[in-house]
């Protein structure tokens, strides 16, 4: 149909050439067919709506042109006039086009800030809920909060008399530990030996310090990486109860483990 | 102001007349000149140039025909293909914006695509 269409216009045109432009033909395929699309685009609202001005300017270059045409004279000037209403026609429907894809725009923009929303509060919720696991396995190593971050304290009872050596009644406390620890990777702890101070200070010192090697030779067999772990024997220093009495000495004794936060950043004596 | 022009002149129109309608002069199309020029300019702002290569130069074209046309003063010719060229611009403007704006919405679809898989992930 186009075609046929096509064909009937290069004839028409070859005829207009020959005529010159002393008599016109009485049609125009050209112009025939810019008024159809005219008609089609005056149809739909969002053209209308959104390229409105060059309709107008389409329908005043086609009405030229039908004059024209009508009257017989300027073939020239008759192409002219189609061409620049097709022009119009198309800028219009590019308009339209235009406002479409804007709308979509829109909704697509409502869409990702929706979604950006919704990710953050999902990602808050998981935050909440690994704080909440972490506190529970902080629990569960009867760590305590200090200004040092949190501290689990390994009692006297879980070594030999005057040894470093751990008792096996320790092993559930240090698989406790191991297994935090494997859980949070980020984590490191530091590692510190303390005496009571009955007997030589540079004996307990190096005491306090070897337990605090114990701890850490013990976890190292239950597979953590040296590097998370730092050692220190403190002896007699930064006692936490009184050394006049039986208990006070007793709760003196001990290996404290400090845990870092999660950046492995831990808080020196 | 007496000159030989004026004859001059009659004699060109008589010409022109004679000659039918292919080369009457009509009034000099300023306006349209105008119109095409800011019309390439402003298209050529908007970035058509890489949109729609072939009908920037269709209208570019015509300009500068249109201008070469305007010193032979033909002005008939020149108008028409001032204000042809400068629908050509805006008709390749048009598309660029619209090209500008459907880049924009893939964008904002690969976006939506990599927020929903990050969320599907989240879910897990």
């Amino acid at each position: 149909m186009k075609t046929l269409l096509i064909t009937r216009g290069s004839v028409i045109t070859l005829a207009a050439f020959i005529s010159a432009c002393a008599s016109g033909p009485t049609e125009h395929a050209g112009l025939a067919e810019s008024r159809a699309s005219y008609e089609q685009a005056i149809e739909k609202d969002h053209v209308v709506r959104n390229g409105l001005a060059h309709l107008r300017k389409a329908d005043t270059a086609l009405s030229h042109a039908e004059t024209l045409l009508a009257e017989r004279k300027d073939s020239e000037e008759l192409d002219h006039q189609v061409y620049l209403a097709d022009r119009h026609l198309a800028i219009a429907r590019e308009k339209a086009l235009r406002a479409e894809l804007e709308e979509q725009r829109i909704m697509a923009e409502r869409e990702r800030d929706d979604l950006r929303i919704r990710l953050g509060e999902r990602r808050a919720q998981i935050a909440e809920m690994e704080a909440r696991m972490l506190r529970e396995q902080m629990g569960r190593l009867q760590a305590e909060q200090t200004d040092r971050g949190m501290v689990m304290t390994l009692g006297d009872v879980l070594f030999e008399f005057d040894q470093a050596e751990l008792k096996p009644a320790s092993e559930e406390t240090i698989e406790r530990l191991a297994s935090f620890m494997k859980d949070y990777s980020n984590y490191r702890v530091r590692i510190e030996g303390y005496t009571d101070s009955i007997g030589d200070p540079d004996y307990n010192q190096a005491l306090s310090l070897k337990r605090a090697e114990s701890v850490r030779n013990a976890l190292l067999r239950k597979g953590i990486a040296p590097g998370r772990m730092e050692v220190a024997g403190y002896g007699e220093a930064f006692p936490k109860a009184s050394n006049s009495t039986r208990t006070g000495r007793r709760e003196n004794r001990r290996v404290e483990i400090v845990i870092s936060d999660s950046e492995g950043n831990i808080k020196n004596r | 102001m007496k000159s030989p022009v004026k004859p001059l002149m009659a004699l060109a129109g008589l010409a022109a007349l004679m000659a039918g309608c292919a080369s009457d002069p009509g009034p000099k199309p300023s306006a349209e000149l105008e119109e095409a020029t800011l019309a390439v300019q402003e298209a050529e702002t908007a970035r058509a140039q890489n949109q729609e290569p072939a009908l920037m130069e269709e209208a570019r074209s015509k300009l500068t025909r249109a201008r070469f046309l305007l010193e032979e003063q033909r002005h008939t010719e020149a108008r028409q293909l001032l204000e042809q060229a400068a629908l050509d611009a805006r008709l390749a403007e048009a598309r660029a914006g619209t090209q500008a704006v459907r880049d924009e919405l893939g964008a904002l679809m690969a976006s939506i695509e990599s927020l929903r898989n990050s969320l599907a992930a989240q879910e897990q």
